[in-house]
């Protein structure tokens, strides 16, 4: 497999995981709208996403404790509208919560995006500029 | 892959002083008073969490940025350390793992956000 590496500025990013079985779940349905896929397994607390390379971990957090944080996004590129709207609705129908429904976001010219929390609370969204 | 990632700052003074140094640029700053560093089509952001609560860097998050070389990395992560970050986990240096050899470093900015430096030679 090849090695960790995402295709720009950002090599990879991780999210913590309470139950890797239901963030996995989560992380199948909602990303493969974008093209990203579940590579399987990095050790036996771990799961590698990416498109042909690993760039997206979901662990079980290293000190044991439970994941949390505020502030913190993780955003990925869709390829469209139709894309940002599938994430949206198959993460929901596989464990997520709504943090904002598809459509425009008029900070930005033309970006479009939804945003999910994760079964374990981590916020991730997708935007598109197409 | 990744359109960009966001963190959370209790600070935005303390955070735009480190996260200038680090990314060697001044950081774009939005209505929203949003840091904003763009680079090769990704941009990283640090913002005051919008719902009022304190910043609390993610357990389990670790955003990883790609480098060049093993110099590059080892001169971002003096940055971080140099402008309020700690470093973290072993001192920079090549890890082999179980797919590959990595150059990596790791460091905390001044909210507690994980931050890694990646360089991937030649396999």
């Amino acid at each position: 497999m090849a090695v960790i590496s995402g295709d720009g500025v950002f090599s990879h990013t991780t999210v913590g995981a309470t139950d890797l079985g239901s963030s996995t779940k989560f992380y199948d349905a909602a990303l493969a709208p974008l093209g990203v896929k579940n590579l399987g397994p990095f050790g036996e607390s771990c799961f590698l996403y990416g498109k042909d390379k690993p760039a997206f971990l979901v662990l079980k957090p290293g000190n044991g404790e439970a994941p949390s944080s505020n502030g913190v996004t993780i955003g990925f590129a869709a390829a469209g509208k139709d894309a940002v709207n599938a994430f949206h609705a198959a993460g929901l129908s596989a464990g997520g919560t709504d943090e904002g429904a598809p459509g425009p976001r008029g900070h930005l010219p033309n970006a479009y995006a939804a945003y999910l929390r994760d079964p374990a609370g981590n916020k991730v969204c997708a935007y598109t500029f197409e | 892959m990744f359109s960009h990632v966001m963190v959370g700052s209790n600070d935005i003074e303390r955070s735009k002083k480190f996260y200038d140094s680090l990314f060697e640029k001044e950081a774009a700053v939005d209505d929203k008073g949003r840091l904003a560093y763009r680079n090769k089509g990704a941009v990283f952001m640090v913002s005051k969490p919008i719902n009022g609560e304190q910043a609390c860097a993610a357990n389990g998050g670790t955003i990883g940025f790609n480098f060049d070389s093993p110099e590059e990395v080892q001169a971002w992560h003096d940055r971080a350390v140099a402008s309020g970050g700690t470093s973290i986990e072993e001192p920079p240096g090549y890890r082999e793992i179980s797919y590959g050899k990595l150059y990596l470093a790791y460091v905390r900015d001044p909210d507690g956000n994980k931050l890694c430096g990646l360089h991937r030679p030649a396999q």
